[in-house]
């Protein structure tokens, strides 16, 4: 039986009781979240509570989280994409993720407190990383 | 002789000049000045038997008077403007003081009388400096219409008050004869049908009586105006610019996407239902977000709420489906409307409809269960799912026509708020449904260009019964969201455009490269001079595309779109066959393409939004009891 879309509980560091998810590379990012000694808490944006501009439809990503690395904390955006879905330049997943990539970086520019950091990573990498350091790592497009 | 040809030829330029008319109103209308203007005399002069002699030797089937000159113009290009503004042509030409619209639908007539008044924003016939006061008869002053004898009299009824439906019309009224006497005294009477398809010839008894009624007016000559025209003897389609050929052109209807997905054999009607309308619920959201972020960056277009057409089976279905969506997907009770079967209630019904596309609407789905037709002309309906027997290829096609219609008038470049989704989750397989829609609209890429086929991957039946439930928040959070605002790049309008040229030929279809004349139709085809195409196909650029304004980009334009026609021949010493406003999409295209193709730039200004997650509903499979608990990644399927 398929679990698409059915919520799972049972975490220590997720904002709600339960989380839900289209995939398992995103259940798999979700682990690696809610085991990561830096992450202080994260929302599995669905329902959307944040949402960016672009020129190609809003940018919705999947998890929006707090971190707190060498005593500074930081909000963070991730975006897990299957491979399927990260087609060539010009496609749309590609335009959004270029926009949230230009959003993060403005905001970074214009020194907000805290600082915002971006990635998206594949699903596949989702699944082979161990820690969420090393996920972070594998980003196919990140602004630390 | 000399004098008539003038007089027809000022009025012809006067609607025009008027009008701003598309192409394909412009053509049809000029189709029409031909016709009137090869006859030797005016026609309240001209004895019928003459008339019909003279429109047969232009190669007219006239079997029967009146003779009868169809216009068969898609939905959404507008036929109306185009019947008011044969009206005010036929009416400044000394062809006629009388005329009798029929339109079958409340809901039409309705529009048309309001349209017929002059200072409405959408005046019927054009401008009130070509026809200033009419003297106008509607069904509520039938009785006491009184005709003048130096304006123009229109007449606005149903068939159904012509064929006896209404005995105002035959009875004498206070001030004098019957309508119906006076109709036939006059020797100038043209009669207009609004939906003429609504009246089909054989075999039906009822319109029969309306042609017999028309017939039995004495009218000089008969004009139809329809999207589907029924073919009968005697019927001369004297224009059509089609459903296949409009979407191909794809400048006056949003563009259409029909998404496939046969039905699994082992799935219950009801459970298919259901992933049928969970996936038209993920469009209509798409549809929304688009529709919110364009809004949001063109103040000057208020939002509207897009609305998801459904098809069902009969009443009982069409309730179900309701009462799914409310308690199932938390639709609220004003947001669904649901027809109520019977056609005696259909008018009542359209009425209430016809409000949808307002920026009050709340409706967000409706649900019919017979095929709504002509008179919801809406612009909101964003996508159309017809269920169970009829999610079939034709059925899809022929539902769509009701979301064809584009908010703005024209596409605005979004390819969200450009196009209508229309689900097809029947019988038939993604392989079947690409052979019918090449049969119909033609293969490669003019088929192609006409609607797009996709699969729609819902995957399998795997949701089944859904509940909602509540999901807490399990610690109190907030975040500040800095408020950012995207900065519009500057346009890049000095490319190389005649490297792209050779796509013209698939785009522009109709328009010989070689020759720069159109294709098809020759008589249809205008000419025009090489700096004429350049000025209109600027115009329309800036006025497609919002970043550009005149001051700004109309010399860099003009340039490009030049550049563009000299490289492919045309030379300012020779009248080119060129249409200016395919030229300007194209062109159009060619700049947005590059114009989201360049880095978003963004700056933080404003106070941040505090975002803090409380609880949320939501829909879990009726198998679950609620939440499961965590497991091992490599067991999520």
């Amino acid at each position: 039986m398929s679990l698409r879309r059915v919520p799972i509980r049972g975490w220590a560091k997720c904002v709600h009781d339960a989380a839900s998810f289209e995939g398992r590379g995103e259940y798999a990012a979700a682990l690696l979240l809610d085991s990561a000694s830096a992450v202080e808490w994260w929302l599995r944006n669905d329902p959307v509570s944040l949402k960016l501009p672009t020129p190609a439809g809003y940018f919705e990503p999947d998890f929006v989280y707090r971190a707190t690395r060498a005593g500074s904390s930081s909000m963070g955006i991730l975006e897990v994409k299957g491979e399927n879905f990260w087609d060539g330049d010009g496609s749309v997943p590609r335009v959004k993720a270029a926009a949230a990539l230009g959003w993060v970086r403005a905001v970074q520019g214009a020194n907000v407190k805290p600082p915002w950091e971006f990635a998206v990573v594949l699903e596949q990498d989702a699944l082979k990383a161990t820690t969420f350091e090393e996920l972070r790592g594998f980003a196919v497009q990140s602004l630390p | 002789m000399r004098l008539r040809s003038y007089a027809l030829d000022s009025a012809h330029e006067r609607v025009v000049a008027a009008a701003k008319f598309r192409v394909p109103q412009r053509a049809a209308f000029d189709a029409t000045h031909r016709i009137i203007k090869a006859l030797d005399s005016d026609i309240p002069s001209l004895p019928q038997e003459r008339l019909i002699q003279q429109l047969r030797e232009l190669n007219l089937l006239v079997p029967y008077s009146p003779p009868d000159l169809v216009f068969e113009l898609a939905t959404g290009v507008g036929k109306t403007k185009l019947m008011g503004a044969l009206i005010a042509y036929l009416f400044g030409g000394n062809q006629t003081r009388n005329c009798l619209i029929l339109a079958s639908r409340t809901a039409i007539l309705d529009k048309l009388e309001r349209e017929c008044l002059p200072g409405s924003p959408k005046y019927l016939f054009i401008d009130a400096a070509l026809v200033s006061e009419p003297s106008l008869c509607f069904r509520s002053n039938l009785e006491s219409f009184r005709p003048h004898p130096n304006s123009l009299n229109v007449v606005l009824l149903s068939p159904q008050t012509i064929t006896g439906g209404d005995r105002r019309f035959s009875r004498p009224s206070d001030f004098g004869p019957s309508l119906e006497a006076y109709l036939k005294s006059v020797r100038d009477l043209i009669v207009f049908t609004d939906e003429a398809h609504h009246l089909p010839g054989a075999g039906s008894e009822e319109a029969s009586a309306w042609r017999e009624a028309v017939r039995g007016l004495g009218p000089r000559l008969h004009f139809g105006f329809t999207a589907t025209p029924v073919s009968e003897p005697g019927s001369n389609i004297i224009y059509s610019y089609n459903l296949a050929q409009c979407l191909r052109d794809g400048l006056y209807t949003k563009a259409v996407k029909m998404w496939v997905e046969p039905v699994p054999e082992s799935v219950s009607e009801e459970e298919w239902d259901r992933v049928t309308l969970e996936f038209g619920l993920h469009r209509l959201n798409a549809k929304r977000a688009a529709l919110q972020e364009y809004c949001a960056s063109h103040p000057e277009v208020g939002f509207v709420e897009p609305v998801m057409l459904i098809n069902a089976r009969d009443k009982v279905h069409a309730d179900e489906i309701a009462a799914w969506l409310k308690e199932r997907r938390g639709f609220g009770e004003e947001e669904i409307y649901a027809t109520h079967s019977g056609k005696t209630k259909t008018e009542d019904e359209i009425k209430q409809l016809v409000a949808i596309d307002g920026p009050d609407n709340k409706i967000r789905v409706v649900v019919n269960v017979f095929q709504l037709t002509e008179g919801w002309d809406v612009t909101n309906v964003y996508v159309v799912v017809p269920l169970r027997a009829m999610a079939t290829f034709q059925n899809a096609i022929q539902s769509m026509g009701r979301g064809l219609r584009l908010p703005a008038g024209r596409r605005v470049g979004d390819p969200e708020v450009d196009t209508l989704d229309v689900l097809c989750f029947g019988k038939e397989t993604f392989e079947q449904i690409v052979k019918d829609a090449t049969a119909q609209f033609g293969s490669g890429p003019e088929g192609s260009a006409t609607i797009s086929i996709e699969p729609a991957v819902v995957g399998e039946v795997e949701m089944g019964p859904l509940r909602p439930i509540v999901i807490k928040a399990r610690v109190s959070v907030s975040f500040e969201v800095p408020s950012v605002t995207r900065i519009p790049p500057e346009p890049i309008l000095d490319f190389a455009i005649a490297t792209v040229t050779k796509d013209l030929h698939g785009y522009v279809a109709g328009i010989d490269l070689v020759s720069l004349e159109r294709t098809g139709s020759d008589k249809d085809a205008l000419q025009h001079d090489l700096e004429s195409v350049v000025r209109e196909a600027t115009q329309k650029v800036i006025a497609d595309l919002k970043y550009l304004s005149a001051a700004e980009h109309a010399a860099a334009v003009a340039a490009l779109v030049r550049r563009l026609l000299t490289d492919l021949g045309a030379s300012s010493k020779s009248p080119i066959a060129v249409d200016p406003l395919k030229v300007a999409i194209f062109v159009g295209e060619e700049i947005d393409k590059r114009y989201k193709q360049q880095a978003a730039v963004f700056k933080v200004e404003g106070s941040p939004r505090v975002v803090r997650p409380g609880e949320y509903r939501w829909p879990l499979a009726e198998q679950f009891k609620g939440p499961i608990e965590r497991i091992p990644v490599d067991d999520w399927q």
